[in-house]
């Protein structure tokens, strides 16, 4: 069974690489899919899996994440960090039944705003494919 | 007189410790966890299979009102102590560490669960060690095994029907020695980011911070899923991220003294891929 209906996207960008990524993206008029909100966070670090956990709670069907490549942090560590806590939030969520892949992890800098667009499109029609989200997360879901 | 009893008048005697957290026995009600103080009847100190608690959820309260504090432990509740430690809960010579051999407890005569992934039938760490273990097998954790060869849409429906059932009396948290803060996130009003009724999507999310938040800490100290009044099979959530951890990261939390727990430390050479397919 497929999604039965156009997937609701929420980004995670830093606001050093990858949100300036995604405006590259904008500026240089890439098409990316439309339905995708992005919150900007000073570091991929500052992403609290809580913020995962709500968003799918609330009704969002995949989350995107990115950070500076390894190497590239803004404040030297933040995106490790992140990678260590998104891992072990994804393998949470395949333990209570929501499909790990719902939940996207990359490093996108600056300069790519091409790769930010086909990201995007691929996590757009990869969430197609998959089934429904949980139907009692979703029915009762705020943001609805 | 036990090697144990012995061991603590000693300790008494000596002025090494002011109070001891161990188990008394009761003619009326059983074992029990119980503070003892120097004027205390140390014959009725008990250690067996019928000792259920974890004793280091106590101590940071009794560690508030006594310098030096004694304590029995069995190898997963050393194991959460170990936790501690390295957060830097509280100094290591204010507490003496007393760990008898614990070849698994029982309520009602049933082995508890978690006593079948146990690796540690003596504490780590400890001051004072008593009798012979077992040998010890690695742990299989057949529970979260049995869960994860489900596919997705029954495990969900699995949890879902549990969690439905929470009443939020948040006993999970407050028998676990690992919940300390002073303010728990469930608590916090501005910005609320749990909602406090017990509807399906609520509970879901108390019961995902809360396991998250024990990630790469917990000792499977099953104290949560013990003292749970509506049954909720907790320790699966805390095994399949305990299992995680141990084929991401090649440690088990609360296994060696002095080292930070998994998620506030990384390593930028072995960390690589691990969140490859994503």
């Amino acid at each position: 069974m497929h999604m039965s209906k156009d997937p609701k996207i929420l980004a995670v960008l830093c606001k050093w690489c990858s949100y300036a990524g995604a405006d590259l993206a904008g500026t240089s008029r890439f098409e990316y899919p439309s339905n995708i909100r992005i919150i900007q966070v000073p570091c991929s670090g500052r992403i609290d899996p809580l913020m995962i956990f709500k968003a799918l709670i609330d009704g969002y069907d995949g989350i995107l994440i990115s950070g500076c490549h390894p190497g590239d942090c803004h404040y030297g560590t933040g995106n490790y960090f992140a990678q260590r806590r998104l891992a072990i939030a994804r393998k949470l969520l395949e333990t209570i039944g929501i499909d790990p892949k719902r939940l996207f992890f990359t490093w996108i800098s600056a300069a790519e705003g091409k790769r930010f667009a086909e990201i995007c499109a691929d996590f757009h029609d990869h969430l197609l494919s998959l089934a429904d989200s949980p139907k009692a997360l979703a029915q009762e879901g705020i943001d609805r | 007189m036990t090697d144990l009893q012995t061991q603590v008048k000693e300790l008494f005697s000596n002025k090494k410790i002011d109070v001891l957290l161990g188990w008394i026995v009761d003619n009326n009600s059983g074992i029990q966890p119980h503070l003892f103080r120097i004027q205390d009847d140390i014959s009725r100190l008990v250690f067996n299979d019928q000792c259920l608690d974890n004793l280091v959820t106590h101590l940071p309260t009794v560690l508030k009102q006594h310098r030096k504090v004694g304590i029995v432990v069995k190898g997963c509740d050393g194991r959460s102590l170990i936790t501690l430690l390295a957060e830097k809960q509280f100094e290591r010579e204010r507490i003496i560490v007393l760990a008898p051999a614990c070849n698994g407890v029982a309520a009602n005569s049933v082995k508890l669960g978690k006593c079948a992934d146990c690796a540690t039938h003596i504490a780590p760490n400890a001051d004072y060690t008593y009798d012979d273990p077992d040998t010890v097998s690695s742990p299989e954790f057949k529970e979260s095994q049995q869960i994860e060869d489900l596919p997705y849409y029954k495990r969900w429906k699995f949890f879902a029907d549990h969690f439905d059932r929470c009443d939020r009396c948040y006993a999970c948290r407050q028998v676990c020695p690992m919940c300390y803060c002073e303010i728990c996130i469930v608590d916090q009003q501005d910005p609320q980011w749990i909602d406090p009724s017990t509807k399906l999507s609520a509970n879901t999310m108390w019961h995902l911070i809360r396991a998250y938040h024990l990630a790469g800490r917990c000792a499977d100290c099953g104290e949560c899923e013990r003292i749970c009044p509506e049954h909720i099979p907790l320790r699966i959530l805390n095994t399949s991220l305990e299992k995680a951890i141990i084929e991401m990261f090649k440690t088990r939390p609360g296994t060696i003294p002095d080292v930070l727990p998994v998620l506030v430390t990384f390593n930028k050479d072995t960390d690589e891929g691990i969140m490859k397919g994503a």
